[in-house]
Order: structure tokens, then C-alpha cells, then sequence
């Protein structure tokens, strides 16, 4: 698979790089919404592991704009939240938006490399 | 009662109050139209003419004294006296007069106020003929009756004492002379409107006493009509809002405090959170020889311990902002259908690798089986904590646990019963206290550890409707129960 991971917490990025290519897929990074959007729109992912909240751009804002593209399907996005608070609510919406899922920080590793074995068999099926 | 426009307009002639303008000398130098039209006259016949004319012969002396006072800066207000038309027909007005001073200080002419005896004397007595009578005089708030016009034409012993007046100071005063200036234009405003559509409202508005202090009242008129069904005026209750004011501006500070505080907090708990991450992942990740290499058998144990002690920081972080939600009334529920078995099994699972690593048996009696109105994330936090600590402080191997579900009235009661230490009788009721911890032992504990975990789970269930109490005898286990309401507090 091809992995990005948008966050603006390098080292957090960097654990997940070791956790996603650990599992043999390709990872790259973008420290923050605006690079983020910017690779989204012009590479094709498989999966986008995306921070909820940075200063540049926020995850909601960034997936608002994929919609707005009519790109938001093009690859699977994993909303990457810092706390769970408020965004139960809003996990319906965001599905309805075309969000894949929600994984709650600080997110245990074996539940991210669970996430991530799920997602390459949905990728792989389709 | 029926507001009715054109009656009001037939009857609104006899409500104005009279005006006349009178110079040192005693001429009327000007009045108004109604004084004119009540006395018989045009305005133009009027002007020129002396007070004297218009005052019955047998008075001339009086109105002589009265005169001379004026002169001499004797206050007049509502004083009695009659009038006599241009056809001979006398009738009683009470008479205000205020002065007009010239640039130099001096009195030039009077600003005379004339009210029609009749007038008064009727709204007087429609105060005075209802049941309330009493109640108006003797009321702790204040009451006053205002014509069409705005002039007050009664009042009670609380107004005159709030305003600083005496009642004959009040009498024939239009109400705007109380009325703060912040608030004169929307009282005439309202009462313009009021005049065209009879409706009244509640105000709030600024009153002013007669030393210029300024004081908030809430104002709430009723209609007085005549027996046809006009408009005469209106009764007012005006509440001194002072205190009140002061206390929603005092509970209003502590809320924008509470914000600031909950907002600070969430805010930290957000950055202590973040850097959290990576230390607890960048750990779990060296565990895993899969993901960084091997580790020899005591750098295990060091990154392990680092470990437990990031996801201690991280509980701590979590359960002092609940504690905080609760002591600010902010903890909110998401009320949700249920399904209670699945509740049951997600709470083993997360307790299952603690309770293996101890040899101990966890068994369930779900006899309240099928689905339930809750917050399932609270309510597994609850039967987390109670089975975290069940296993902390139950025997290796011999540990039994036992988790029953069932319904008590309209209330879930859930139990979790262990076979461990129990708590003597004399700490069960310091339990629920935040920072308390039974047994000092606690500190090998795997999990929370806080001591804020019974505390929170108490404010949880209490704020989900229910209760939470323990049955204990040392050495022979505790039991935890707490219930639910399903569906969250009765409203």
C-alpha cells in the first residue's frame, strides 16, 4: 500500500512511518494540512492517516476541501484524532462525507497495525 | 378585557393634560389647546387674557396668595383648584406650576400643568375599588398608575420611599421625570406604542430617584379601562432589579471564570496528551523486535517500565479533566441504545490480559439480557475501573471476579464481586473521595492508581441517574453496585 500520514507532530509522524513500513507499505509524510491537501490532490494514495488538529489547516477543513474536489473517495481517510471528545458526534457526518474511519490517539500501536492489516485486505478485495 | 381603539379616541380629549404658560404679571402668555376647548375658548381668545379670569370670583383671594408664593419660589404641586368656563361652569383641576427662569437666573414665567380633578379622581378610585387596594398601598414593591399621557396620577408608599418623593411631589409628574435618561426614549417609545395598540409589555428599564441615583427595575403594566371599555391608563409593578443585577453580573463573572478554566484545562490536557504519543508508541514500538530490533532481557524491562509509567501519565492527565468536567457540571452523556452482553464482553476483553497475567477467573451473570438506553463509554469506564481494581487487589491464581447484571425497579444494577483483600468498614465511606486510596499497596498497581478512579466513577453514575455503594468484610471480598438509569436523569 501507499501510505500517507498528515500530521504536524514530526515525531509522531515518524512513529508511524516505522509502524507502516514495518508492515511492508510505502510511507511518506506531510507535516501539516496545507502540504497534506497538496500531495492528496496530486499523488494517488491508498491510505491517508490524517491529524485532526494542526495550526496550517485542520484535518476537518482538509477533508471539507477533498469533498469540495470530489476527490475525497479517491483514497481511504483515517481521521487521526487527539481526543475523542466532540468527534463521536461527529463520526456519522464525517462518514457520510466519505471519512473511513476515526482511530482516537493516542492510539496503541498494535491498534494502528490492526487498522492497517484491515484496510490492505478491504484494498486488496477491491 | 377588550382594547377598543375608537372608544379610547371619543374619551382621549378628557385624558391630555392641560397646559398654560402665565407671566409675572398673571397674563397667559401661552396654553395649550385642550386648556383652551375645556374653558370654552379658542387658543387665540385665550392668549392676553388674565388667570384670574378663568378662576370662579369667590377664589380671586386665594389664587392672589397662591400667586404671590409662586413668586416667592413656594413650591406648587397638585394643588386643588377650581376652574371657571367661558359659560360660567366651574370644575376642580390640580394645578403644578414649575418655573421658566431668564438667562439671568430670574423667574420670567410659570410652565403651569393643570390635571382634570375628574380624571385623576376616577383611576384613583378604579385602584381604590379593586380587591388589591391594600395590596397596592402596602405592596414591599413599588406601584403607580400613569394616565394615557404618561402622567402618574397614584402611587404607593414603596415608590415614593424608593424615589425619594413625597406623594404630592409625585402626583401630575409625567413618569419620565423617574426614568433614568439612558431609558427615556424607549420608555416613550413603548408607551407610544402602547397608546395606539392598548398592548402592554414587560420592561426592563432605568429609573432615576430624586437624588439622581440610578437604579434597574423590571417594569410590568396592566390596562385600566373605563366602564365603556376605554383606555383610561395603565397600574404598574415596578420591581428594583439592584440586587438581581448584581447577582447575574456576579454569576455571570464566575461563569466566563469556569470558561476560562475549562478551557485552560482542556487545552493542557491536550498538549500534556501530545508529546504522550510518541513516548508511549516509541515504546511499544521497541518492544517489538518486528519493528526496531531486539532488545537483551533488561532493556526490555527499562522500556516496559517507561512504558506503564507513560500510560500512568496519560490516565492521570484523562481522569483530572473528568474530575474537573464534574466539579464544573460540564460532564455531558451520549445516551445511546445499548446492547448489554456486548457491554459486558468489551469490558472483559480490556480487562482480560491483567486478570490472565494474575490467574484469575472472571465470571458473568447477565440476567438482564437485550439492549439499554446508556453511555456506553462511561458506563464501560465504570465497570473498567471497578474490574481493574477487583483485580489489583485480588490473590493470584485463587482470584475470583463476578460481574452480575440485572434490573432493580427502573433502575441497571450492575455488580462486580471479588474474592480479595475487602476493605475494612471504616474506610468504605472515604471510598468515593477523590485522591483516596485504601491500601498504600496500590502502587504496583497496573492500572489508574490515581486515586481519583472511584471518585469519577461515582460523579459518572450519579450523573447517569444512578447510585454507587460497596459491601465489604476484610478477607472476605468487596462488591461493588451501581446503577443506572437507562435512558439518563429524569428531567
Amino acid at each position: 500500500m501507499r501510505v500517507l500520514g498528515v500530521d504536524d507532530n514530526v515525531d509522531i509522524l515518524k512513529l508511524v512511518q516505522i509502524t507502516v513500513e514495518s508492515l511492508g507499505h510505502a510511507f511518506e509524510s506531510a507535516p501539516g494540512g496545507v502540504p497534506g491537501l497538496d500531495k492528496i490532490r496530486n499523488n494517488q494514495y491508498d491510505l491517508v492517516l490524517l491529524d485532526l488538529s494542526m495550526p496550517d489547516m485542520t484535518g476537518l477543513e482538509v477533508i471539507d476541501a477533498l469533498v469540495e474536489d470530489g476527490i475525497i473517495k479517491k483514497q481511504r481517510v483515517v481521521l487521526f484524532t487527539a481526543s475523542y471528545l466532540g468527534v463521536e458526534d461527529l463520526e456519522s457526518k464525517l462518514r457520510e462525507k466519505g471519512v473511513h474511519s476515526i482511530l482516537a490517539k493516542p492510539v496503541d500501536l498494535d491498534q494502528l497495525m490492526d487498522r492497517l492489516q484491515q484496510i490492505e485486505s478491504e484494498v486488496e478485495s477491491t | 378585557m377588550s382594547y377598543n381603539y375608537e372608544k379610547r379616541m371619543k374619551t382621549k380629549n378628557t385624558l391630555e393634560p392641560m397646559h398654560r404658560s402665565v407671566d409675572l404679571e398673571g397674563r397667559i402668555i401661552d396654553c395649550n389647546d385642550k386648556y383652551a376647548r375645556m374653558l370654552g375658548y379658542v387658543k387665540d381668545a385665550v392668549i392676553g387674557m388674565s388667570i384670574f379670569d378663568h378662576t370662579p370670583e369667590d377664589k380671586h383671594d386665594v389664587l392672589r396668595t397662591i400667586f404671590e408664593n409662586w413668586k416667592n419660589h413656594v413650591p406648587i404641586n397638585n394643588h386643588r383648584f377650581p376652574l371657571i368656563t367661558k359659560s360660567g361652569k366651574t370644575f376642580d383641576v390640580l394645578v403644578t406650576v414649575g418655573d421658566v427662569t431668564g438667562s439671568n437666573g430670574q423667574v420670567v414665567r410659570s410652565s403651569t400643568t393643570l390635571l382634570d380633578y375628574e380624571e385623576v379622581r376616577q383611576l384613583q378610585e378604579m385602584v381604590k375599588l379593586s380587591k388589591y387596594e391594600s395590596l397596592y398601598e402596602n405592596s414591599p414593591e413599588m406601584y403607580r398608575t400613569v394616565n394615557i399621557n404618561g402622567i402618574i396620577v397614584d402611587c404607593n408608599a414603596a415608590y415614593c420611599k424608593r424615589l425619594g418623593y413625597s406623594k404630592s411631589e409625585i402626583i401630575g409628574r409625567n413618569l419620565t421625570a423617574h426614568t433614568a435618561d439612558r431609558s427615556v426614549s424607549a420608555i416613550l417609545i413603548n408607551m407610544a406604542h402602547w397608546r395606539v395598540d392598548g398592548v402592554c409589555t414587560q420592561v426592563e428599564t432605568w429609573m432615576k430617584t430624586k437624588d439622581g441615583n440610578e437604579f434597574p427595575a423590571l417594569v410590568t403594566p396592566t390596562n385600566l379601562y373605563d366602564e365603556n371599555g376605554a383606555l383610561l391608563g395603565r397600574n404598574v409593578v415596578i420591581q428594583d432589579m439592584t440586587e438581581m443585577k448584581e447577582t447575574q453580573e456576579m454569576l455571570e463573572q464566575r461563569r466566563q471564570i469556569d470558561q476560562m478554566k475549562d478551557e485552560f484545562l482542556t487545552g493542557i490536557t491536550h498538549e500534556l496528551k501530545t508529546p504522550l504519543t510518541p513516548i508511549i508508541g516509541f515504546s511499544q514500538a521497541l518492544a517489538k523486535p518486528k519493528l526496531l530490533g531486539s532488545l537483551n532481557a533488561r532493556q526490555m524491562d527499562a522500556i516496559n517500565t517507561v512504558l506503564n509509567n507513560a500510560v500512568h501519565l496519560r490516565q492521570l492527565v484523562t481522569d483530572l479533566l473528568d474530575v474537573h468536567k464534574m466539579e464544573l457540571g460540564r460532564m455531558k452523556f451520549d445516551f445511546k441504545e445499548l446492547d448489554i452482553e456486548q457491554l459486558i464482553a468489551g469490558a472483559l476483553a480490556s480487562a482480560d490480559h491483567a486478570s490472565k497475567e494474575k490467574g484469575i477467573t472472571i465470571t458473568t451473570d447477565i440476567r438482564e439480557k437485550g439492549r439499554m438506553v446508556g453511555d456506553q463509554f462511561r458506563i464501560s469506564q465504570i465497570l473498567n475501573n471497578l474490574l481493574y481494581n477487583a483485580v489489583d487487589f485480588t490473590p493470584e491464581k485463587t482470584g475470583e471476579i463476578h460481574i452480575t447484571v440485572e434490573k432493580e425497579g427502573d433502575l441497571m444494577k450492575f455488580s462486580v464481586r471479588d474474592n480479595g483483600v475487602g476493605i475494612p468498614e471504616d474506610k468504605q465511606p472515604s471510598l468515593f473521595n477523590k485522591f483516596y486510596q485504601a491500601s498504600t499497596e496500590s502502587v504496583t498497581r497496573r492500572y489508574g492508581g490515581t486515586g481519583l478512579g472511584l471518585s469519577i466513577c461515582k460523579g459518572l453514575v450519579e450523573g447517569m441517574g444512578g447510585s454507587i455503594w460497596v459491601q465489604s468484610k476484610p478477607g472476605e471480598g468487596s462488591t461493588f453496585h451501581f446503577t443506572i438509569k437507562p435512558g439518563g436523569m429524569a428531567q
